[in-house]
């Protein structure tokens, strides 16, 4: 399914296939040691803009440090500074075990960090100004942009953080606690003479998390949430439902997730889980958007709602065997009306998914309803009927009071199925030269176009209708046992690329910051797997 | 719906001779298509035994109170601790509680029998490579006794097979598809079972990154739910070193990653030795030369060649041809005595093992041919080509080890370059290219000149590639996956395999995802009769056997769409 990315993914993790097995890329002169050096103190994604004043640094102490909140005040900002705070708390801390001589020599000398010139105090207060409004849910038009300034001329020795939302002052309060690195003692931390003006390069930047070929547990949910507010991503596209097997909770149809589930009480997601995970979500500024595909990939709505799907035909008997939902049925449309409200009421994100992708016609084309069906249309080809289906349901979600927009797979513009100018085409298929004809294909259209693809536009001539997009994680081989690993650090990648600006994109220049990150990552307790080759973290995972 | 059908099977098996109707254990689905292969009945071990039968015959566990092992010998240390960690693992599934499910005969004693004489029995000794077959063999019945009550009883020739008959008990016992009422099953059984190969491994490799004890001790655990038996330790290598030694204590001072931490100090290895022996798995270490060595360039540089890189200056590199220093320097008296040192600890103080992996791999010649002294050196010795200076070192190394009485395990590096061998060198075949450099004509090549030989060339875990992966390792065959068959003195001569996990991706946090239950396809290749099963069979039971190891906490990654059980991992 969608493989193209699949395959992408995969190739990232594809070492050689040489013939030498222990240098990972064939011969090349060795290091004794890590394979490369970690950063001190730098972000990721990299800042618009970031500026060391001068070699001056400040010393935090996280036991004396605090945020005050100095403009308007607002409730998710009081309980991310909490966070915040502990994540900062958590960043001296050093591993527990046998120290070494080394270490334990330089814990004992007088904090070496203090006779520097370049000293230039401690900073026991970080100003956090939100000059706006503090709203609710985090949206498509948010403003994410945020400045930092530590020892800045204008205000020597402080530190201020300021934004206009409550959602530019979440995004700086993660690049400020990256900033910080221990000093050489470990025993606190140091934070360079720093100014910092920062913003999105693409408004949509998403990660994909597909619960139906396997159940993901809530717990991983939320972990994956924490994570990609450490990566600057603001949407979750929740790809909750598939043909193998549907964990939606619904309250109108509870026989959706009862006959479809992989199991109807430990493998849903209840309405209390979801709207866990929606809150998680927003007070990390992260949007749930939720996609529930059709008329393809609904083999398991089936189970629950008996009717929906079109029945195959095999010598002029159905065969028992189900396609894609049932166009040409009112009641089709009836159970759409109703399910797609009730999805409408449970997510607040204004948009919907609707899929519309990998929509085979083989079954349509032996089902004399169809057939039938074309005839009284007029319709001569299949994808015809598809357009059909899908025009009817973008009817039914832009007629809810909750305006919804919606999102739809390349597909069903690929079948020339016309849509409404505000969808939002999301591109997956294709190579590294295909996927920026089909773009350019889209957004000439005048859609507004997503890519996960693979890697990212450089030259689109009309830029503003590029969303942005994000990584996918189809998840046949993919569960809990398995999903932080896989998918960190190597979503941190795309994060990069959507929100720094477009000429960051060295990777020699990168892979010291990723090795940093990751190592930070890990150390806030996520099972983040190596990036670089040979090498350790200060904090290892066991 | 594949779900639907195979329920029925099941339950269409169970109903023809018991009153209620229970169902599998494996939960395997395949929305689309049916899935290929043939289901496997719940309570499927991996590997495949050699003979194994089961009727409909049903009987269930009772409570952890009404079950009990019973042996014939009870001073083996082996056994008992084996009975408590399989007691737990059998019962509860990580679960807690057993009730027996009504209608069903309750099987309450499995009794164990192994020679009661310790110098039969191997009870207190270590595993050894042993050709055998009766070494690790074992028979299980479970059936009724005489006064029609069932029982099981498991017999073996050493405690090595009583492990793995213990284990093989364990996979036959399978669990009610309503886990709310914790209901055991075991079908009426006959097993007799022996290993294909007696040498069947995993390679880790802790220095390109250091893998904590716990987790160390964690893939022995799911190794022996596997049945492999070697566990090689390559736990040195050109960027760190984590052993640490008594005699040279400053290898690891400046070669570990973070000295005094991401170290295996003396007790360590010992704990990690004795509970892979616990398990009837042979720890066999690596100390990779002359190759792979920079890492003693931080605390003993007078041990490397230094390269002429700049054509004038010792120690000075040529990239990419060559680092500053690369490999040990063969023209030292020195770097002789230092290894005799360093390996005479090992052999005598920190290996349980006969058998030492010399390493001998990737040794690069272009540093050496820059290098004055190397030539002098070959003038000195009237040696007109590089590979003899290898020779040289590799002959004098691989001498000195056999001296102090340990049998060598080698890659097959020095082979390819034409040094000749004792022939009781292992020879570990790990390259794999095309044509003349596939690991079918390097692997005959060793069979040809008379080596034993190890196969790890297709199972190498660390690459990875979108999909099932698991079935190229599994399709990969010793001797079947060779183009001409083997006359029978060079069946003899195939020892077993390795898979092996290079590190340079790989670390705590995705080792064990990585490794399970890919490794379990080898193990099965390694274990079982050639073709014993078609890989779409064996996607079956592989599946359960992913079930199996994530109820008993290993994390191990999903082999295709679906779900285990109820309370998976959350």
């Amino acid at each position: 399914m969608r493989n193209c990315i699949l395959v992408l993914f995969g190739l990232l993790e594809v070492i050689y296939f040489g013939d030498c097995h222990h240098d990972g890329l064939g011969y090349k002169p060795k290091l004794a040691g890590p394979a490369l050096t970690a950063t001190a103190g730098q972000p990721w994604p990299k800042p618009q803009l970031l500026k060391n004043y001068n070699q001056g640094y400040v010393v935090v102490r996280p036991t004396l440090f605090r945020f005050e909140l100095v403009g308007n005040n607002c409730d998710m900002i009081e309980d991310a500074l909490k966070r915040y705070y502990s994540i900062i708390d958590g960043t001296v801390v050093v591993k527990a075990g046998p120290v070494n001589k080394a270490r334990s020599n330089s814990i004992h000398k007088a904090k070496p960090w203090k006779n520097s010139t370049n000293f230039r105090g401690y900073l026991d207060v970080l100003n956090i100004h939100l000059m706006g409004p503090c709203e609710t849910y985090p949206h498509e038009k948010m403003d994410e942009s945020y400045e930092i300034k530590i020892d800045s001329p204008d205000i020597p020795g402080k530190g201020i953080l300021v934004a206009t939302t409550n959602w530019g002052l979440l995004r700086g309060l993660e690049t400020f606690s990256q900033l910080l690195f221990p000093t050489e003692d470990f025993t606190s931390l140091q934070l360079r003479s720093t100014l910092v003006v920062d913003y999105p390069r693409f408004p949509f930047r998403s990660v994909l998390l597909d619960t139906s070929r396997h159940y993901l547990s809530k717990k991983v949910i939320l972990q994956n949430l924490d994570l990609m507010a450490m990566n600057k991503y603001n949407v979750f596209h929740w790809h909750i439902v598939d043909d193998q097997s549907f964990p939606y909770q619904s309250k109108t149809f509870p026989e959706l997730s009862e006959r479809g589930a992989y199991h109807p009480y430990t493998h849903v997601y209840t309405q209390k889980d979801i709207a866990d995970i929606i809150e998680y979500a927003r007070v990390r500024g992260i949007r749930v958007v939720p996609e529930f595909d059709s008329p393809g990939h609904t083999l398991s709505w089936g189970n629950g709602q008996p009717d929906l799907l079109t029945a195959c035909y095999k010598d002029g008997k159905p065969d028992g065997t189900f396609g894609p939902v049932d166009p040409t049925q009112e009641t089709t449309y009836d159970f759409l009306k109703l399910f797609f409200k009730e999805i409408s009421d449970v997510f607040p994100d204004k948009f919907i998914h609707l899929g519309g992708d990998e929509v085979d016609f083989s079954c349509w084309k032996t089902n004399p309803r169809i057939a039938e069906f074309m005839k009284e249309q007029n319709f001569t080809e299949y994808a015809k009927v598809e357009e059909y289906y899908m025009q009817q349901l973008v009817n039914i979600v832009q007629s809810f009071p909750n305006n919804n927009s919606y999102l739809v797979w390349q597909e069903v513009i690929d079948n020339n199925v016309t849509v409404s100018k505000d969808t939002i085409v999301h591109v997956w298929k294709g190579n590294e030269i295909s996927y920026e004809a089909e773009l350019l294909n889209v957004v000439k259209q005048g859609y507004r176009a997503l890519l996960s693809s693979c890697c990212f536009p450089g030259t689109l001539a009309d830029k503003q209708l590029v969303l942005g997009g994000g990584p996918a994680m189809w998840a046949e081989y993919v569960d809990s046992t398995n999903l932080i690993p896989r998918l960190w650090p190597r979503a941190a990648v795309p994060a990069e690329r959507l929100w720094s600006n477009a000429n960051v994109n060295n990777t020699h220049e990168a892979a010291p910051r990723l090795e940093e990150h990751r190592c930070r990552l890990l150390k806030r307790g996520f099972q983040v797997e190596p990036a670089n080759g040979p090498g350790y973290c200060p904090v290892s995972w066991d | 719906m594949q779900r639907s059908e195979f329920i029925l099977i099941v339950a269409v098996l169970i109903t023809a001779s018991c009153t209620t109707s229970v169902v599998g254990f494996l939960e395997q689905i395949a929305a689309r298509l049916p899935l290929p292969g043939t289901p496997s009945p719940p309570g499927s071990p991996w590997p495949l035994p050699r003979a194994w039968t089961r009727n409909l015959n049903v009987a269930t566990l009772s409570s952890k109170d009404n079950f009990q092992y019973i042996s014939n010998v009870n001073d083996c240390r082996e056994l008992n601790v084996a009975l408590g960690r399989y007691d737990y693992e059998i019962l509860t599934q990580k679960s807690g509680r057993v009730d027996a499910a009504s209608g069903f005969p309750i099987l309450s004693k499995v009794y164990i029998h192994i020679p009661e004489n310790a110098r039969q029995n191997l009870c207190g000794e270590f595993p050894k490579l042993n050709r055998s077959l009766a070494y690790e063999s074992y028979k299980i019945v479970v059936g009724n006794s005489s006064e029609g009550v069932p029982i099981a009883n498991i017999s073996a020739e050493t405690i090595w097979g009583a492990l793995r008959g213990l284990e093989t008990f364990s996979q036959l016992v399978w669990r009610d598809r309503d886990w709310s009422a914790n209901h055991y099953y075991i079908n009426f059984t006959e097993i007799n079972d022996s290993p294909r190969y007696p040498h069947r491994g995993l390679m880790l490799d802790t220095a390109r990154h250091y893998l904590a004890p716990r987790v160390i001790k964690q893939v022995l655990d799911a190794m022996s739910y596997n049945k492999l038996n070697v566990f090689h330790w390559h736990i040195i290598d050109d960027q760190s070193f984590p052993f640490v030694s008594r005699t040279f204590p400053e290898l690891s001072d400046k070669g570990a990653y973070i000295p005094g931490v991401l170290i295996y100090d003396p007790p360590t290895v010992q704990d990690i030795i004795e509970e892979a022996r616990l398990r009837g798995i042979r720890v066999v270490f690596e100390f990779d030369t002359p190759g792979h060595t920079l890492v003693f360039k931080k605390s003993h540089p007078e041990l490397l060649t230094p390269c002429y890189g700049d054509g004038v200056n010792p120690g000075t590199p040529d990239y990419p041809n060559h680092a500053a220093h690369e490999i040990l320097d063969p023209t030292k008296e020195n770097t002789y005595t230092f290894m005799k040192d360093l390996f005479t600890e090992v052999f005598h103080n920190v290996t349980k093992d006969e058998y030492l992996h010399l390493g001998m791999d990737e040794v690069y010649y272009a540093c050496w041919k820059s290098s004055p002294e190397i030539k002098s050196f070959m003038e000195k010795n009237n040696y007109t080509e590089v590979n003899q200076v290898q020779e040289h070192y590799t002959k004098r190394h691989l001498s000195m080890v056999q001296s102090l009485g340990a049998k060598a395990i080698i890659w097959q590096d020095p082979l390819d370059y034409g040094v000749q061998l004792d022939k009781d060198v292992i020879v570990q075949i790990w390259k794999s290219g095309t044509g003349e450099t596939s690991w079918q004509t390097y692997f005959q090549k060793a069979l040809d000149a008379g080596y034993s030989t190890l196969l790890s060339s297709c199972w190498y875990l660390n690459y990875i590639a979108y999909g099932e992966t698991w079935r190229q390792y599994y399709e990969c065959d010793p001797e079947l996956s060779l183009p001409k068959p083997l006359p029978d003195w060079q069946k003899e001569l195939i020892l077993g395999g390795e898979a092996a996990l290079w590190a340079e991706y790989v670390d705590a946090t995705n080792v064990v995802s990585r490794l399970f239950p890919y490794l379990g396809a080898v193990a099965e290749k390694l274990w079982s009769t050639a073709n014993s099963s078609s890989t779409d069979d064996a996607m079956w039971r592989l599946d359960e056997q992913r079930c199996r190891m994530l109820g008993r906490g290993i994390n191990a990654q999903p082999i295709f769409n679906g779900y285990c059980f109820p309370g998976e991992i959350f």
